[in-house]
């Protein structure tokens, strides 16, 4: 990025195009917002390949030709994640704690300088179905916005902004619900307001910004702290926020976002929040959820409409990788030499958390079990290895488990923990509950670690260090042959 | 969800999932392929999951 600029959506392609160009892939011919971009998403995936991809051409919800061109796959790729956090793909995780636990305090400009207000509507200037809003997955009957940041604003001091990913379901033109689960801070926030006030609860949806800022709205931070300033820390500098068409100052939004959805979430009314595909690959049945009315938008001229591919790498990371600092930060009070932490894909970046430590003491391995299960409730199985593993490569940390675990002695399993509804193996607290505190399951960890020092243990096999440098495979075999042999399984 | 029910729209015949909270409400089911709206006990077959646990 260039000195001086603003970090946005547009500064990171830019970056993107400048340092990694071919994970930058843009489609310039048409397709079927209905279900061809997941089939070409699924595909990619399965190729191991994660590029950004960016379609210029597609026809909006009501199949008019569309003005906005669609971005997806931002986070799909862990390396393009760590060029966003200015880390490493090992480090990602860790580094976006630090940089999220340093709050910077927005900064406010006025409109004419704020890119998120070149195009503004209200009332029945309104049109969401003017956005390129996919339909992904086979079973789903309805188009949802999951590229959403929703913000609300807390009821007494007013200055304390709090965000979070949830989805739009589009009911109408101007209608739709919001996907606020309970016991999140923006559920707390509307039912606060609805109880001391009657009235509904003012609120705005923001598409398209920076991917650090887009991860900053995914810190877990106590109710009582601004996530505006939370995103500033994750975003390396502070968000620059601009009044909004509805509150003015009362209320501000992201002036750099792409695309900003204001509207009142009414305190009694619920609508169809319809079936939807969800993180751990399967279906979620439709439920009620409140109904936002959607009073203005205001967008970039050219604005690029941010859609996030669900059940792939990109909706992995995004929620993944801040998941993995919070686990590191928490990990470290009770074990203070865990050296890293990853949520790997094949755990959907929720439920499996591989642990790496430097061991120095018998015990510390289930100290770390016991230390992530009380993070998140996502989180189900912990693997606990030494610091000679590569927790990025499941194989590795399998053959860890192979050989340095016991089931009989290195296992702890505890039953009946509060889960995610989205576990299919949840086991449901009363028939018909669906609140997110009625489903517990088991969880549990495996210590796979070697015995503290000095015990002593088998000597893993190697190769010396210098002649793994010397002997280079291109050099005996040939780049020419060497890429003709086929990837194996 | 462990407690989904798998139901069968009596318009389009395509299976779907509902939350049992539906059925408690008593709230029509919404096909997402024909979007055909419906009393639960009119699904041309409803499969429920078993109450508590979810049975492997």
């Amino acid at each position: 990025m260039e000195r001086g600029q603003v970090k946005d959506l547009r500064s990171f392609l830019a970056d993107v195009k400048r340092l990694h160009p071919e994970e930058l892939i843009i489609v310039e011919r048409e397709m079927d917002l209905r279900f061809e971009i997941s089939a070409l998403h699924v595909k990619l995936d399965r190729a191991h390949k994660f590029p950004i991809t960016l379609f210029t051409k597609l026809r909006n919800v009501e199949g008019k030709p569309c003005a906005f061109p669609l971005l997806s796959n931002l986070f799909a790729s862990r390396r393009l994640c760590a060029l966003a956090l200015e880390s490493s793909e090992e480090r990602a995780g860790l580094d976006y704690d630090a940089r999220s636990q340093n709050l910077k305090t927005p900064v406010v400009v006025g409109r004419a300088e704020a890119p998120a207000k070149q195009v503004m509507r209200r009332g029945d200037e309104v049109n969401l179905y003017d956005f390129p809003v996919p339909l992904p997955y086979h079973m789903e009957g309805g188009r949802t916005i999951l590229g959403s940041v929703i913000t609300t604003l807390d009821n007494h001091e007013g200055n304390v902004y709090n965000c979070a990913y949830q989805t739009l379901r589009l009911l109408g033109p101007r209608k739709v619900t919001v996907g606020l689960g309970e016991g999140t801070h923006n559920w707390e926030r509307y039912r606060e307001r609805v109880a001391n006030t009657g009235e509904g609860l003012p609120v705005i949806a923001w598409i398209g910004h920076h991917p650090a800022a887009c991860m900053g709205a995914l810190t877990r931070v106590p109710i009582d702290v601004d996530e505006y300033s939370v995103i500033g820390g994750a975003l390396g500098e502070p968000l620059r926020l601009t009044p909004s068409e509805t509150w003015g100052e009362r209320f501000l939004v992201p002036a750099d976002a792409e695309i900003v959805i204001e509207g009142i979430i009414p305190p009694k009314e619920r609508g169809r929040h319809g079936l939807r595909a969800d993180f751990a690959r399967y279906y979620s049945p439709e439920t009620l959820r409140p109904v936002m009315e959607v009073k203005a938008i205001t967008h970039r001229r050219d604005a690029i409409y941010h859609d996030i591919h669900l059940g792939g790498r990109d909706q992995d990371h995004l929620g993944g990788i801040p998941l993995e600092g919070s686990l590191h930060r928490a990990i470290k009070q009770a074990v203070p030499t865990v050296t890293n932490v990853h949520l790997p894909s094949s755990g959907c970046s929720r439920f499996h958390a591989y642990v790496q430590i430097k061991k120095t003491a018998a015990g510390q391995g289930r100290e770390a079990i016991v230390a992530a299960l009380g993070v998140d409730r996502r989180v189900k199985h912990v693997v606990v290895v030494d610091e000679d593993i590569n927790i990025f490569d499941d194989a590795e940390v399998l053959w860890a488990v192979a050989t340095r675990s016991r089931w009989d002695r290195d296992m702890i399993v505890i039953p009946n923990l509060i889960c995610t509804t989205r576990d299919p193996t949840a086991y449901a607290g009363s028939p018909g509950d669906l609140s997110y505190h009625a489903y517990t399951v088991a969880k549990g960890g495996i210590d796979a670690t070697m015995p503290a020092p000095p015990e002593p243990f088998e000597i893993r096999i190697k190769v010396p260090e210098e002649v793994m440098n010397k002997v280079q495979l291109q050099d005996y075999i040939g780049d020419e042959l060497l890429s003709k042999i086929p990837l194996d399984a | 969800m462990a407690s989904s029910m798998r139901v069968v729209c009596p318009g389009c015949e395509e299976e779907f999932l509902v939350s049992p909270q539906f059925e408690r409400m008593k709230i029509a089911a919404k096909c997402p392929f024909c979007e055909k709206e419906f009393p639960i006990e009119q699904a041309k077959k409803v499969v429920r999951p078993s109450p508590i646990l979810l049975v492997k």
